[in-house]
């Protein structure tokens, strides 16, 4: 039942690429961000409001907190403009080559939280496997 | 080259606002951290649009949206995401669920590149059994740990 239920979040992801780019090309890029985080956000409402659950927001939260909204943003910004051009695989792909050497860095010095673990040999190896299958799948 | 180049730094964010989004549900709950997850993305896409997307934007043809309403659901879906994944994170090993859920994110993504944009090729196959490969070697030491727990009964 989870590896049916994790299934279903890895399709998730990719058919909202998909989505997200096909409104981009209708509606122009900057007014596709703007459409997807409001029905995120709605949904979240309804979410909320199905389940009764109350927003809980502490005093004294520093400010950098509130910025994952905006690198967010970003994030959809990127995707929205590749996905047309690479394809919602190769979008995956390349995310993930990003992902990977990103976190391996925050990781290897323990920035912004992350628990400090040294870069090991293997994840370089396992770095470059993927960097080699995304060469292939644009070959 | 840009497009690849975007879709690198795309997985740069996405880590950066789980860090920045994980540090601040220490401050509140993962409800409340969600919710302003998408009300500040949604702000700073307002304002972005209206400082420089107003210009940029083309003449809307509300036939196609008419036509395929659901691109405007995108977003929504994925709260779908945030929902099981919230579930999950307790009932498998995080491995095991970075593993899943990129192997399907992956192929499904080929399956959908082939029904949208007509877009299949066997390089394109080959390299995705690399990519796995190259997740699955990166690991690699959780990966024997998470099959032994899958497997109690063949454990040591």
């Amino acid at each position: 039942m989870e590896i049916l239920l994790a299934t279903i979040c890895g399709m998730t992801v990719s058919l909202m690429n998909i989505l997200n780019g096909k409104l981009s090309a209708v509606t122009g890029t900057f007014l596709s961000l703007v459409v997807i985080h409001l029905t995120g956000l709605l949904a979240v409402i309804l979410v909320l409001m199905v389940r009764h659950e109350k927003l809980t927001i502490k005093s004294g939260i520093p400010i950098l907190a509130y910025s994952g909204g905006v690198i967010g943003v970003l994030t959809t910004l990127f995707s929205v403009v590749s996905v047309s051009k690479v394809g919602a695989a190769s979008l995956t792909a390349l995310s993930l080559g990003g992902q990977m050497a990103v976190s391996f860095i925050l990781e290897h010095y323990g920035l912004l939280g992350a628990k400090q673990q040294r870069i090991s040999l293997q994840k370089i190896i396992g770095l470059c496997v993927v960097i080699v299958g995304i060469g292939v799948m644009f070959a | 080259m840009i497009a690849i180049v975007l879709s690198i730094l795309s997985g740069a964010t996405i880590v950066l606002s789980r860090q920045v989004n994980g540090y601040f549900t220490k401050y509140t709950s993962a409800s409340t951290s969600t919710f302003m997850n998408y009300f500040t993305g949604l702000i700073s896409s307002i304002i972005v649009f209206i400082f420089y997307g107003i210009s940029l934007t083309p003449h809307i043809n509300v036939a196609k949206l008419t036509a395929s309403p659901i691109i405007l659901f995108g977003g929504s879906l994925s709260i779908i995401n945030v929902f099981l994944l919230n579930i999950l994170v307790s009932r498998i090993p995080p491995v095991a669920l970075t593993l899943t859920t990129f192997t399907t994110q992956i192929i499904s993504g080929m399956i959908f590149d082939y029904a949208f944009y007509g877009i299949f090729s066997p390089n394109k196959c080959i390299g995705i059994c690399i990519v796995i490969a190259g997740l699955i070697i990166s690991q690699m030491p959780a990966t024997r740990s998470v099959y032994r727990s899958l497997t109690p009964g063949k454990s040591k």
